[in-house]
C-alpha cells in the first residue's frame, strides 16, 4: 500500500491524517505551498516530516547547504531532494529509506526509475508525461513516487523573469497571485519567483485520485497543496486516504468533484506525448 | 605557446554538416542516430552514415560523440542495447546521454560516457557521482558562473565540458514542460516548440496587467562567450561546445572558424582580435546574443524583450562549392546569385575574401541571376575556389 505524503501550507495542518508531511523550507526550497523556519520546524515533534529541498544546489552554495543539511539532520527529519549533489552527500548521513528523490521529467519508464534505484537506492518521483498505463508499467517493481494531486511545476528557472520584467518595465508587481496567459490559448499558468528562480505550473491542478487503480503500485503518493483553497486540500487528503484504504471508488470520487466544482484535467492519461518524426 | 589543449566541439545534423564542422576547424563534432536522439527535426544519422562520419573524423585525428539524450519512454527502448553495441563497433568516440538506464546497460558495452546537459549539472558534487558511475565526461549547465566553472573543474578528476555558443534553454536544461502542455511536443523527446519564446501577457488574478501589445517575455538571447574564452581556457574545462545541430552548414563554418581562430590566438599568445572575431559572427544566422550566466545571474541584457526583432543576419547565405574542376566550381545555391555581383568568399583558412562572379551555368545554359535552392550552378569566379567555400553577401 502506499505512503500518502502531503506538502503543508501551516503547521496547524500537520492533524491531517497521512504518512508524511512535506515542508517547505527557508533554504534551498525552489517552490512549496509555505517555506518554513527552522525554529518552526523544532517545534514538530512525533510527526513524520519531510523536508522539501528542491532548489538545485550551484556549487557556489555547496558549503552553505552542507551545513543547513548537517543542522536539519539533528532534527531526525527526512529529506526530498531533485539536486543528484545533494542527493549524494545526504547518503552519507542517513538512511536511504530517509530520502526521496524528486525530479520532476526524466523517469518515464520502468528500466528508468529501476536503473535509479539501483544506483541511489532511494524511491524516485516519475513523471508525468506519460499515460496511466505507462504509469501502471512503470510502477511495476516499485520504488515509484508519484504526484496524486495537485499543480505540476512545468517551467523551473534560474531565471528571475518576474523581477526582470520589473526592472525592464521599470513597474513593481504588488501582488504575488500572478498567472501567464500564451498569447494565443486560454489558460492560466501560475507563476511564482524566489531567490532560486522562477517556476511556472499548469493551468489546473492534476489529479490522480480517481485513477488510483493504475498507480497503487506506488510506494509513496504525493498530495500538493500549493494554489489549493483549504476546502480542497482537505477534501483531496480525505479522498486520497479513502481511497488507498479501499473505501471509495472512481464514481465516488468524480462525484466529490463534481460538488467541488473540480473538473481533473485529462492530461497525458491516456494519450501518449507526441514524438515528433 | 599556452601548453594547453582544449577541445573545440561542434554540433552537426547531417553528414555534410559534420564535415564541414571539421573542416572548419572543430577537434569534434555531437550528432543524433536515427535513435535516441533529442533533436528530432535534424536529419539525424543512420548507423552507415555514424560509420562514415566517424572514419572520416578519425582520418583527420579528430572525434564524433553521439547523443543519446532523449528522456525515453516505453516505446522508445527498442533494442538499446543492440544501438549502443553497434555504436561501439563503429568506434564512436562517446555517447551523451541523461538516462541512468543507458549509463547501466553501457556498463555491457564499455562506451565512453559524456552526461547530457539535461541533468542540469550545477555541483561538482554531482559531477563525482556521475564520475562514480563510470562517466567520462559531464557537460555543465549552462547557469554556472565562470568562478564556478572553475571552482568544478578544481574540484573534479573528470572531464568537463561547458556550452560557449547558441541557443538557451529559458529553464534548466530538461526541466522543462512548455512546449508538451501547450503543443503536446515533448521538448525532451526532441520535439521542443520553443514556447518560453513565444509573446504572453501576464494577470494579477483575472486582470491582464499590460496592454495586448505590451507582451511578457521570459526568452533568452542566444549565448555567445567570445570575451570568456580565455578564462574557460584557463578553468581547466577539457570541451568548448557550440549549441546547434539544426542549424546551417554557414552558421556551423562562421561559428566554429572563429571560435577556431579565437582560442588558437590565445593558446598561442597571439594577439586577441575581438573586433575581428565579432565582425565575423555577423555571416552566421544569429539570433540576439549575450554571455548568459557567464558573469553571474542574468539581468535584463541577457533577456529578449523584443520578439519581433530577435533574428539577425539571416539570408546572407548565398552558396557553398561542393567541387572544383581545372576551370569551375560547382555551387549548391542557398539564395539567390546574380553574375556579375561581389561576393564575400569564406574559406576553412577563416579569412574572407571579396570575389566576383564572371560565369553563371545551369546545365550548361548560361544564367544572369539564380534562385532555386539546392540546385547546383557551374559558376566562374576572379579567384580560385575550393571545396567546402561559403559565398555570403557583403555586409
Amino acid at each position: 500500500m502506499p505512503k500518502l505524503l502531503i506538502s503543508i501550507r501551516d503547521l496547524s495542518d500537520l492533524n491531517l491524517p497521512c504518512d508524511g508531511y512535506v515542508l517547505g523550507y527557508e533554504k534551498y526550497t525552489s517552490f512549496a505551498s509555505h517555506c518554513f523556519t527552522y525554529e518552526e520546524i523544532k517545534t514538530v515533534k512525533n510527526k513524520p516530516i519531510y523536508i522539501l529541498l528542491n532548489a538545485l544546489i550551484h556549487e557556489k552554495d555547496i558549503e552553505a547547504v552542507k551545513k543547513e543539511v548537517d543542522r536539519l539532520i539533528k532534527l531526525d527529519v527526512n529529506f526530498i531532494v531533485q539536486d543528484v549533489g545533494l542527493l549524494t552527500y545526504l547518503l552519507t548521513l542517513v538512511n536511504k529509506d530517509k530520502v526521496l528523490f524528486f525530479q520532476y521529467t526524466l523517469i518515464c519508464n520502468k528500466e528508468e526509475l529501476e536503473a535509479y534505484y539501483l544506483s541511489f537506492g532511494v524511491a524516485s518521483y516519475i513523471s508525468n508525461e506519460i499515460t496511466l498505463e505507462e504509469m501502471k508499467e512503470t510502477l511495476k517493481e516499485g520504488h515509484g513516487v508519484v504526484s496524486l494531486f495537485g499543480y505540476t511545476p512545468i517551467y523551473q528557472s534560474y531565471r528571475k523573469v518576474l523581477s526582470l520584467y520589473e526592472i525592464e518595465k521599470k513597474i513593481r508587481f504588488e501582488s504575488k497571485d500572478l498567472y501567464l496567459k500564451e498569447n494565443t490559448r486560454g489558460e492560466h499558468y501560475p507563476i511564482i519567483e524566489n531567490e532560486y528562480g522562477s517556476v511556472i505550473f499548469r493551468s489546473a491542478p492534476s489529479s490522480l485520485v480517481e485513477d488510483y487503480e493504475y498507480i497503487k503500485e506506488a510506494e509513496y503518493l504525493f498530495v500538493d497543496s500549493i494554489f489549493l483553497s483549504q476546502e480542497m486540500f482537505t477534501k483531496v487528503v480525505e479522498l486520497s486516504n479513502k481511497v488507498i484504504s479501499g473505501e471509495i471508488d472512481r464514481e465516488y470520487i468524480l462525484k466529490e468533484y463534481k460538488e467541488l466544482g473540480y473538473d481533473s484535467p485529462e492530461g497525458f492519461k491516456h494519450h501518449k506525448t507526441v514524438l515528433r518524426k | 605557446m599556452r601548453a594547453k589543449y582544449i577541445e573545440l566541439l561542434a554540433p552537426a545534423g547531417d553528414l555534410d554538416r559534420l564535415k564541414a564542422a571539421l573542416i572548419y576547424g572543430a577537434d569534434a563534432v555531437y550528432i543524433g542516430g536515427k535513435f535516441l536522439s533529442l533533436r528530432s527535426a535534424a536529419n539525424n544519422f543512420t548507423l552507415e552514415d555514424i560509420k562514415e562520419g566517424v572514419d572520416f573524423a578519425h582520418s583527420l585525428n579528430k572525434k564524433v560523440y553521439v547523443t543519446c539524450n532523449m528522456v525515453l519512454h516505453k516505446e522508445d527502448q527498442i533494442d538499446v542495447l543492440g544501438y549502443l553495441k553497434s555504436l561501439k563497433d563503429i568506434g564512436v568516440d562517446a555517447i551523451i546521454t541523461s538516462s541512468m538506464y543507458i549509463i547501466k546497460l553501457n556498463k555491457e558495452v564499455g562506451l565512453d560516457i559524456h552526461i547530457s546537459t539535461q541533468l542540469s549539472t550545477l555541483n561538482s558534487m554531482a559531477v563525482s557521482t556521475y564520475k562514480e558511475m563510470g562517466a567520462t565526461r559531464v557537460v555543465l549547465g549552462r547557469e554556472l558562473d565562470l568562478y564556478e566553472i572553475k571552482e568544478i573543474c578544481d574540484r573534479s578528476d573528470v572531464e568537463i565540458e561547458v556550452f560557449i555558443h547558441g541557443g538557451m534553454c529559458s529553464s534548466y536544461s530538461g526541466k522543462c514542460m512548455l512546449s508538451n502542455i501547450m503543443t503536446d511536443r515533448d521538448a525532451n523527446r526532441g520535439g521542443c516548440a520553443h514556447s518560453c519564446r513565444w509573446k504572453y501577457h501576464l494577470f494579477d488574478n483575472e486582470k491582464q496587467l499590460f496592454s495586448n501589445e505590451d507582451y511578457f517575455s521570459m526568452s533568452s538571447k542566444d549565448l555567445c562567450t567570445l570575451k570568456e574564452i580565455p578564462s574557460l581556457i584557463e578553468s581547466g574545462v577539457t570541451s568548448l561546445k557550440i549549441e546547434g545541430r539544426m542549424k546551417s552548414l554557414n552558421y556551423l563554418a562562421f561559428i566554429v572558424s572563429t571560435y577556431r581562430r579565437c582560442i588558437d590566438d590565445y593558446l598561442n599568445n597571439n594577439q586577441m582580435d575581438f573586433d575581428s572575431y565579432f565582425n565575423n559572427l555577423i555571416y552566421a544566422e544569429n539570433r540576439l546574443t549575450s554571455h548568459g550566466f557567464m558573469h553571474g545571474n542574468v539581468t535584463v541584457n541577457e533577456m529578449l524583450y523584443d520578439l519581433d526583432h530577435d533574428f539577425t543576419n539571416a539570408g546572407n547565405y548565398i552558396g557553398i562549392v561542393r567541387k572544383v574542376d581545372e576551370k569551375y566550381a560547382y555551387l549548391e545555391v542557398k539564395n539567390k546569385i546574380i553574375k556579375n555581383n561581389q561576393y564575400y568568399k569564406y574559406s576553412p583558412i577563416g579569412e574572407l575574401e571579396k570575389i566576383t562572379i564572371l560565369e553563371m551555368y545551369l546545365d550548361d545554359k548560361e544564367v544572369d541571376i539564380y534562385t532555386v535552392a539546392g540546385d547546383i550552378l557551374k559558376i566562374k569566379c576572379d579567384k580560385p575556389l575550393h571545396e567546402y567555400d561559403i559565398i555570403n553577401l557583403i555586409k
